[in-house]
């Protein structure tokens, strides 16, 4: 029963909120392959593309997830239900993810198609980035129930890492570009599942 | 007063705190390094290996020349060029008839004919070779590339030699090494001497420039963010709007269309002013207590600065409330955002001011002369963004007028949306 | 279980300002009034029992489930809010389909229960229909169905009736008396008429306190022999209206026919005893409770 209505939330969220986000992170990745070189790349020059732009897929996906509930009477009756809505936003969370690893998938493959130097590790690194980034957003979005605020926080962030490299630490976004290993993905991961974990906690005890 | 309230709401409003926040981080990050200490005067001597007084960039026609037309026959011979169009690298190969049009550039740049070029094979690109020596040692030894011999034709002017480069890199399709905005980025470069050093400070640190040389690194920063943390501000007040069901409520208010959105945006503008004019004074006292022995002018800066942020902020904020308007608030930050981050990777640090982009760069107290030089290009750039913020405003204001009359919304009419008017 | 609402000293606090001043309620089976000025703390308390808010002291139990216990509360309850809105692209159907979900109903039981409420509450035809496309009185339909959805034991309803033309009001006042048949409902309004008809308890709140409860008869009672009505002239008129609180005014020609409400017969000529209606009871509530009212 719990695992059919999990089912059915998937599928009315996918069809009716799904639609925004998905277009704004699929223009992202033309975007990316339309601005930068995607042929025949060594390892760190590889990484720029995935790190540089296509990052943004995480906020395009992740900082709308409070979007639908914008206005507080839709959100106070879905909170009014059995289902707690956590659980509506973590399914959310679950099928951007979703989206996003696929997006970065697809342009480390088509890298790969254009003989550049990727692997796992591009992955890892671009879809880390991406999750952290997006992981900032929602966490704004969320805070201050501003959509708006959650992609300038994003922007802020990205700006950021052009001036912060050792202040940031291991959540610097194009750590790869730099120096050529994944090793920050774990860490990005971690940073984000907590933030999005504070997040989701503070707004269920928003009363 | 209807400006106060407006005012009000936007600095009342999250976004605003934020924009705030993002400017003087922003300032306190970038810029005030630059603060703490007045640049060092030159030290005459004998330099040591790997030391320098810095580089340039020259427009001297005996040095960009020669470096260009070597390049272009280079590539050409290679048969691929690298174009930055985001600063980052991208390998451009031509077809037959581009290479034919590539080579004729070089024939009346040097009377070397496509027939010999193709005939050419001895190529080489330049490169660095390992070298074993007698005692076992091994070396890193650059090697020159090979070219054919050429010399540059004594009878073409700089002027056509410009023109020449501008076909060359419209057959290439743009932001190659001979675009207008990185020729001399990439040729025009050399090495200062003790004397240009000298010269560069006394220029820095000459009573009538300290001012101008500052402000031009801070507009440079300031750029940056103000080409994009505007729409952010203009996009929150339209969604508040739409958040709080307002739209209605306020289109069937007296006050006319156009006094509306005027009011707005100048309310927007000088809010988002607030934060720049106050970095901008602290840099200035800062830069008195700098330089306390100098008698510095303030007035040039202050008209630079204007003309340099005002026309960014302002391009910005009326762009995001014509699409904020015309479709919708969000949609408005991802064409900023779109903009923004094409024009912030296609700007070299210093040196690379066109005509059309959003964001003008000069990342560097020095090269007041390489500033000048592209002057020309700055004020119409800057000018171009000021016309266009006043035709978006009118535009807004139009289309604000027409949906309050009932027209549909631009999106649902493009985009078809099944819309049944309300039975009600 | 029992099947009442229990309210006991309920505190409860926006930031500085004190929005719920020790409540004590007991709500029994049926349709159930919570009258008061907007901004009495009406909504607050509804949202508070609704598990939306939480409260700062006190206890609430709900058919003896503690209210802190969300998990529960929210199995019992259906809520409709102030000014119901849903996701305007969904269809009515979809929408319901839905909110079913998020209450934990299966396939079958959502199907069943979606097509016995949209007939109950008249929007078979608008089933496929986008919510955007609906009138405000469709809406609040809608809005009543998605909270019956669950066949809920208690049903809060915050000012439904706002906003609405007198037909869709009478229209929505019997769909919430048949529902009150089986369960709890709390229906908050400052909408008088609302109460008298279809309420058999009320409470009347005031700046975040309770000042009277009990039911519609007695609020009535106490009002009576303190509500009069005379025709006068302009300039008495005036006077009455600086001294009394005045419920109602109709010109006729010269004269005004004036009610008022005083604890004893006002000496002007023609004064006279008038039947007390429920407006004139909550005027009088309020005036007796010692409450601020701006004489007209």
């Amino acid at each position: 029963m719990q695992k059919r209505s999990y089912g059915k939330i998937l599928s009315v969220n996918l069809k009716h909120n799904f639609k925004m986000p998905i277009v704004s992170a699929l223009g992202v990745l033309i975007l990316t392959l339309l601005l930068f070189n995607t042929t025949a790349l060594q390892s760190k020059e590889a990484a720029r593309p995935i790190e540089f732009l296509l990052c943004f897929t995480g906020v395009m996906l992740l900082v709308p997830v409070f979007y639908p509930e914008q206005d507080e009477t839709i959100r106070d009756v879905i909170r009014s239900k059995k289902i707690d809505y956590t659980v509506v936003c973590i399914v959310r969370v679950l099928y951007s993810t979703a989206a996003m690893a696929a997006l970065t998938a697809f342009m480390v493959l088509i890298m790969k198609w254009g003989e550049c130097d990727v692997g796992m590790d591009h992955f890892w690194s671009g879809a880390a980035d991406a999750w952290f980034l997006g992981a900032v957003g929602f966490t704004a979005a969320g805070l201050t129930n501003n959509i708006t605020a959650g992609y300038m926080s994003t922007v802020l962030y990205y700006l950021a890492n052009y001036g912060l490299r050792n202040e940031l630490g291991p959540f610097y976004l194009f750590a790869m570009s730099y120096s050529g290993s994944s090793d920050t993905a774990g860490p990005k991961i971690l940073g984000a599942v907590i933030l999005m974990g504070v997040t989701l906690t503070l707004c269920r005890n928003r009363k | 007063m209807l400006w106060m309230k407006e005012c009000n709401k936007t600095v009342c409003s999250i976004i605003f705190v934020l924009y705030a926040a993002a400017v003087a981080a922003m300032y306190i990050t970038q810029f005030v390094p630059e603060l703490k200490d007045a640049p060092a005067k030159p030290y005459k001597g004998a330099l040591q290996p790997g030391e320098g007084y810095g580089s340039t960039i020259k427009e001297d026609p005996a040095i960009l020349m020669p470096a260009a037309v070597e390049s272009l026959i280079r590539e050409y011979l290679e048969g691929s060029y690298r174009t930055y169009p985001l600063l980052f690298y991208k390998d451009v190969r031509l077809k037959e008839e581009d290479s034919a049009g590539i080579a004729a550039v070089i024939e009346e740049l040097t009377g070397l004919t496509k027939a010999e070029l193709d005939r050419f094979d001895a190529y080489e690109p330049e490169r660095y070779e390992a070298a074993l020596h007698e005692d076992g040692e091994q070396s890193i030894v650059y090697k020159e590339a090979q070219l054919p011999a050429y010399s540059l034709r004594a009878d073409i002017s700089y002027e056509r030699f410009r023109e020449l480069m501008t076909i060359a890199d419209e057959i290439i399709g743009g932001a190659s090494k001979y675009s207008e905005q990185f020729l001399l980025y990439n040729f025009a470069r050399v090495s200062m001497t003790y004397e240009e050093a000298l010269a560069e400070y006394e220029e820095i640190t000459d009573e009538e420039n300290i001012a101008g040389s500052y402000s031009r690194l801070y507009c440079d920063y300031m750029g940056i963010i103000l080409s994009i943390m505007p729409v952010f501000v203009c996009a929150g007040l339209w969604q508040m709007d739409k958040r709080s069901r307002m739209e209605e409520l306020i289109y069937s208010r007296k006050i006319s269309s156009l006094k509306l959105i005027i009011t707005r945006y100048l309310s927007m503008l000088l809010c988002m002013s607030i934060p720049v004019i106050l970095t901008f004074l602290h840099a200035m006292i800062c830069i008195r207590n700098l330089y306390p022995e100098k008698n510095i002018h303030f007035g040039n800066a202050i008209a630079l600065t204007m003309v340099w942020l005002i026309p960014a902020i302002m391009a910005v904020t009326g762009t995001g409330a014509l699409i904020s308007e015309l479709f919708s608030p969000l949609f408005a930050i991802f064409v900023q955002g779109a903009w923004w981050y094409i024009a912030v990777q296609s700007n070299q640090n210093a040196g690379s001011i066109t005509k059309y982009s959003l964001i003008v760069r000069h990342n560097t107290l020095g090269s007041m002369k390489l500033f000048q030089i592209q002057y020309g290009n700055f004020m119409q750039n800057r000018m171009g963004y000021l016309i266009l913020s006043m035709i978006v405003l009118l535009c807004t204001v139009i289309i604000y007028h027409w949906h309050r009359k009932g027209a549909g919304h631009a999106k649902k009419i493009l985009w078809k949306n099944t819309v049944r008017k309300s039975k009600a | 279980m029992n099947d009442e609402i229990r309210i006991a000293h309920v505190d409860k606090f926006y930031g500085k300002k004190q929005a719920l001043k020790d409540v004590s309620l007991v709500i029994p089976q049926g349709m159930f009034g919570l009258l008061g000025r907007n901004g009495a703390g009406k909504t607050t308390l509804m949202k508070t029992l609704a598990a939306l808010h939480t409260k700062k002291s006190g206890e609430i139990s709900i058919c003896g489930v503690p209210v802190e216990d969300t998990g529960k509360i929210r199995e019992m309850i259906g809520y409709l809010p102030q000014d119901f809105s849903m996701y305007p692209n969904m269809s009515v159907y979809e929408c319901l389909d839905y909110l079913g979900t998020l209450s934990g109903l299966g396939k079958e039981e959502r199907k069943n229960s979606i097509d016995r409420l949209l007939q109950k509450v008249n929007l078979q035809e608008q089933a496929g229909d986008k919510v955007k496309s609906l009138s405000g009185g469709m809406k609040r339909r809608l809005g009543i169905a998605q909270a019956l959805l669950h066949d809920p034991k208690v049903l809060i309803v915050d000012e439904p009736t706002a906003g609405l033309d007198p037909e869709e009001r009478i229209r929505f006042r019997n769909l919430l008396c048949e529902t009150a048949q089986e369960r709890i409902v709390i229906l908050s309004t400052h909408i008088v008429g609302d109460i008298e008809a279809a309420c058999e308890n009320i409470a009347v709140m005031n700046e975040g306190r309770i000042l009277w409860r009990g039911t519609v008869e007695k609020l009535i009672a106490e009002a009576e022999g303190k509500v009069f009505t005379a025709d006068v002239e302009k300039d008495v008129l005036m006077e009455i209206r600086k001294t009394y609180i005045v419920t109602g005014m109709l010109k006729q020609g010269r004269m005004t026919s004036v009610r008022m409400i005083a604890e004893k017969r006002p000496e002007f000529p023609g004064c006279m005893e008038a039947e007390v209606n429920c407006e004139d009871a909550y005027m009088y509530c309020l005036y007796s409770s010692g409450c601020e009212i701006e004489k007209q």
